[in-house]
């Protein structure tokens, strides 16, 4: 182990030698890597801690320093005593600074922004790829999943309990224990206010899985878990023990109400637990699952929970894995369907981050990178042109004896200065900056894939101690970076030639051909900032597409929220016909004063129910049990199912293509109906007009599972717009029910409304509690989320890119400019015509931005591919966005270097050559 | 303010304190790299320590002047077979080293030197 090590820390060394120059190298450095090793070896052996670190870290800051003074000493002694010209140093930069405090605000500014988005993309890049849920021996926690097959893939969902009570009984099972999950919300009251609140429902072996010990009381036993027991006791999150139940263990078998139900507590949660949903603030047991929807959860086709296990003493993730596919076996064979079921095992590390947020970090990663870059090429160059200004104090020094190293130390000095002052800055900037992205990372995006498993909170992105350390490394290396070039100008060999030259006695004509550092500097941010602005391009073309897609429905002056029903109405009971009636005719009597009451607010020009809010999927995905005349395959497959009122439809303005909408006739009097939307009757009916036939869907009452089809409408978007739209049926409130969601129709802003509907509801019942809500196109904003905010963020970078590039262009024509006052004055005194003028000094601008372009475009066409995760219906080379793109940071730049080249034709001939005389 | 031509010792004074410890540490007995960090190290207490890159350059140096000279590559130990350089003393070296000592001790022998060593105890 321990010569592992050295052998590692010799490969560093030897790397880390090439900083010094040759002759040093040939001289000692085998003798200088010996010493290191011997040093690490007495370390070592002193029991000192992380020994290898330490050396390693003092050898990467030597090989930079006297590397550097090396080569540029030549391996001249320096003369001064170090630290007294240190000071020396500070105090002649700081007074450089703060004489040019415009120069000083804007290289701040520079690098605040270049580093704080790098320090910002590095923590939300943290918590993306290394965000670890604190269980213990958390590598042996798989998440088991249903797959389900067809010909047109293979993916997970959740699976139907009977499902797995078959996977809780197989003997000798590789993962043990087991256990359900998934989310829901309730209404909590008994403590306070009623208020909606987030639950996660699981097995009795829950805890077990995640291996946690509640701290207060117990967890759930194997009799409360079993459906239809009735298991009617519930565990808390810590922070709810604490706020809501003053952190009392008299806690412990208090009675709460959720939906009306009394629930005994019997456990506290550790603290920081939030359950594997990631929000959860309570745990019930599936036994009680039929208190909330009766008769659900012993379905077959109702897909409900999540499974996550861990894998039983001995067992490899790989003979675990052949078990539970086999058992997958059995499934598919007991409920055979069309896509037929299977079952995998993934373990957790795979399935940590969502990969598209893996993706999205790693995309802001690079392009915060590609934007430190601009911005120290951009510093660079300014302080390139800062050093020109001075080269003449600098080759008076140099006369007088000053070594070039001195000269080299004091200008790196200031660039060590702004990039300090700059990082500060930065970590302002990136404290904003996470703070930002905590808030508005969409939560889903930090969830496992095809899992209900939330990996990380996003809350919990921050500036930790390690973003600081990181805002500390790239500061270092940007003020590196950036005062290389100038030093090593500043300090430049040619004495004479300084001193000739800023007497005005050298014109610099032989200079106009070939770029400079600072034309070359210019060249790179055009095509570091062409990359991010096509990146850029692209993404904003597929959110376009994916905002163009029409949802279907009018979106405009709507407001939307979930409520629940009063204390009174009583729940839905599937195992018990009558109250189920009861539950749909009294909840649907309540749906009515609910609607006339909002309908008498005033300014409200619509309202209506519907089971579920749009764009975020299903409430419920129902098997279809029977299609009359219909595709031979339909029968087995699912569709989602939606209840609407009668005036739902209308509210929405969804386009009724054939038949008729619900009417308040319709309900369990009459006979039972269903409408179908466009994509059902390719499904199910080969798209022939379905009006007439019968359609049966299960979770009806008794009698009512086939229904006539009375009308077709036309697919409207239910999930996210970049899905392909699913089959859904429509049924009547007055008839099934599945959730409960309220869209109002305003005549002026819907947030206005908001007030005014929560105290209406209050008013109509205390009981009842009000929540999700948001406006239409709020949840339209939302549903485009990660997109939105990859888009946002890029678009941030690119911008700042493209507006350093046109600052850097500016700056070089204009010293350029400056500089040649006198010349251009002899040209056009002697009738230089102005073009010609503007052509002399943005020649090379031209062709270095020409250059540096089409660097950038090459770059850009082999970077794009990282976007191609989030593109919908976009190529990474899409043409059109390129040509846009490249024109419009032309345009940029070529503005920039045009306004101060124009000012060259407006020489006054002999004012300019009085002036310098 | 300019340094002597002369090629006597006393051009070379006056030494930086991290040279004279490793001139003195060098006067004793060859050493490796290594070994001189520690022995600087422990004749001043920890007071004064030199890193291995320093070291190196100060030691290039040295040599150039003529003030060190190296010795043969040997074994440090029975159990280590790997060879290290070590180094020694040159005649001028131990001229330097001795001119250095006779300024210390001329300057510490000062009155005001001493004065105000006093005022300082």
């Amino acid at each position: 182990m321990a010569d592992l090590q050295g052998d590692r820390l010799r490969r560093w060394l030897h790397l880390l030698l090439k900083a010094y120059p040759r002759d040093f190298r040939e001289a000692c450095g085998q003798d200088l890597e010996r010493t290191y090793l011997d040093w690490l070896q007495a370390l070592r052996s002193r029991g000192a801690r992380f020994a290898e670190v330490r050396v390693l870290g003092l050898a990467v800051w030597h090989s930079m320093r006297d590397g550097l003074m090396e080569r540029v000493t030549g391996g001249r002694e320096a003369r001064e005593g170090t630290m007294e010209s240190l000071t020396t140093d500070i105090r002649m930069a700081v007074r450089g600074l703060g004489k040019a405090p415009g120069f000083t605000a804007a290289a701040v500014l520079v690098l605040a922004l270049g580093v704080g988005a790098n320090v910002t993309a590095f923590s939300a890049l943290r918590v993306a790829m290394l965000g670890r849920p604190d269980y213990p021996d958390v590598e042996r926690l798989v998440s088991v999943d249903l797959l389900r097959q067809s010909s047109d893939g293979t993916w997970r969902s959740r699976w139907a309990y009977p499902y797995v009570e078959l996977l809780e009984r197989a003997e000798g099972r590789l993962v043990d224990p087991v256990a359900a999950y998934r989310e829901f919300h309730a209404t909590l009251s008994g403590l306070g206010p009623a208020s909606h609140i987030s639950i996660e429902m699981v097995s009795p072996d829950y805890f077990r899985v995640v291996g946690l010990p509640l701290p207060l009381g117990r967890s759930f036993t194997a009799q409360e878990g079993r459906p239809g027991a009735g298991g009617r006791v519930v565990v808390v999150s810590h922070a709810f023990w604490r706020s809501r139940l003053d952190g009392s263990v008299a806690a412990i078998g208090r009675e709460i109400r959720l939906n009306g139900a009394g629930f005994r507590i019997v456990g506290v949660a550790p603290e920081g637990f939030r359950g594997l949903i990631g929000d959860a603030e309570l745990w019930v047991p599936h036994g009680s699952y039929d208190l909330f929807q009766p008769g659900v959860l012993g379905q077959v086709g109702n897909h409900v929970a999540w499974v996550a296990g861990r894998l039983a003493p001995g067992a490899t993730l790989e003979s675990a894995a052949a078990q539970i596919r086999a058992i997958g076996e059995v499934i598919g064979e007991q409920w055979p369907r069309n896509d037929r079921y299977g079952a995998g095992l993934r373990s957790f590390e795979e399935l940590w981050t969502n990969p598209n947020a893996r993706a999205a970090s790693l995309l802001l990663s690079l392009a915060a990178g590609l934007v430190l870059l601009v911005a120290c090429a951009n510093l660079s160059g300014l302080l390139l042109a800062r050093a020109r200004g001075r080269m003449r104090a600098g080759a008076v020094r140099r006369a007088l004896g000053a070594s070039r190293w001195r000269l080299v130390r004091g200008s790196l000095m200031e660039s060590l200065i702004v990039s300090a002052l700059g990082c500060v800055a930065a970590l302002a900037v990136s404290s904003w900056g996470t703070g930002m992205l905590a808030r508005t990372w969409p939560r889903d995006f930090l969830r496992g894939s095809e899992t209900g498993l939330q990996v990380v909170d996003p809350a919990s992105m921050g500036l930790g101690p390690s973003s600081v350390a990181f805002a500390l490394t790239v500061s270092v290396v940007a003020a590196l970076l950036i005062g290389i070039l100038p030093a090593l100008r500043a300090s430049s060999e040619d004495v004479t030639e300084h001193l000739k030259a800023a007497t005005g006695a050298v014109g610099g004509e032989g200079r106009v051909a070939r770029p400079d550092a600072q034309s070359i500097l210019v060249g790179g941010q055009v095509s570091l900032a062409l990359m991010l602005v096509l990146s850029v391009g692209v993404l904003g073309a597929s959110l376009t597409k994916v905002l163009g897609v029409s949802p279907g429905f009018r979106t405009e002056r709507l407001i939307t929220f979930d409520y629940s029903l009063p204390a009174g109405v009583p729940r839905l009971d599937m195992d018990d016909p009558e109250a189920w009636e009861d539950h749909i005719v009294q909840s649907a009597q309540f749906d009515d004063r609910l609607k006339r009451r909002l309908g008498a607010l005033p300014g409200i020009e619509a309202v209506a129910i519907s089971g579920s809010p749009m764009l975020e999927g299903f409430n419920s995905i129902i098997g279809v049990t029977y299609v009359e005349g219909g595709e031979p395959d339909g029968e087995g497959r699912s569709v989602g199912a939606v209840t609407v009122d009668p005036d739902c439809f209308e509210t929405l303005g969804f386009d009724v293509m054939s038949g008729r909408s619900f009417t308040a006739a319709d309900g369990l009097e009459a006979a039972p109906v269903v409408v179908l939307n466009r994509r059902a009757v390719d499904v199910f009916f080969g798209g022939q007009d379905p009006v007439g036939r019968r359609f049966g869907v299960g979770a009806a009452l008794p009698g009512r599972t086939v229904a006539e089809v009375v009308g077709v409408v036309e697919n409207v978007l239910h999930e996210s717009p970049d899905e392909i739209p699913a089959p859904v049926a429509y049924y009547s409130t007055r008839e099934r029910r599945h959730g409960r969601h309220v869209l109002v129709r305003t005549a002026g802003d819907p947030t206005v409304a908001i007030g005014p509907i929560r105290a209406a509801l209050h008013d109509l019942d205390p009981t009842v509690a009000m929540s999700n809500v948001a406006t239409m196109e709020e949840r339209m904003r939302r549903s485009v989320g990660d997109r939105g905010m990859v888009l946002v963020l890029l678009g941030l970078f690119g911008g700042v890119a493209v507006l350093l590039a046109a600052v850097g262009t500016w700056a070089v024509v204009s010293y350029a400019v400056a500089d040649r006052t006198r010349e251009l004055a002899v040209r056009v005194a002697l009738g230089a015509e102005a073009r010609n003028v503007v052509r002399l000094v943005s020649e090379r601008m031209a062709m270095v931005s020409l250059v540096g372009g089409l660097l950038g475009a090459i770059g850009a066409l082999a970077g794009t591919r990282v976007l191609e995760a989030f593109l919908f219906d976009t190529s990474p080379h899409d043409p059109g966005t390129f040509v846009a793109g490249g024109g419009l940071l032309f345009a940029v730049v070529f503005l920039a270097a045009y306004v101060p080249a124009r000012r060259a034709t407006k020489v006054d001939p002999a004012q300019a050559l009085r002036a310098l005389e | 303010m300019r340094r002597k031509k002369a090629n006597g010792p006393e051009a070379y004074l006056p030494l930086k304190p991290t040279v004279f410890h490793i001139l003195l540490a060098l006067s004793e007995r060859e050493l490796h790299g290594y070994g001189i960090m520690k022995a600087v190290e422990e004749a001043t207490d920890g007071q004064i320590r030199v890193d291995p890159s320093p070291l190196y350059r100060r030691l290039k140096r040295l040599l150039e002047q003529g003030i060190v000279k190296e010795g043969e590559p040997r074994p440090a130990s029975d159990s280590d077979d790997e060879r290290r350089r070590y180094y020694g003393l040159t005649e001028l070296g131990r001229n330097v080293l001795a001119a250095e000592a006779a300024r210390v001790v001329a300057l510490s022998k000062s009155r005001a030197v001493q004065a105000l060593a006093a005022k300082a105890e």
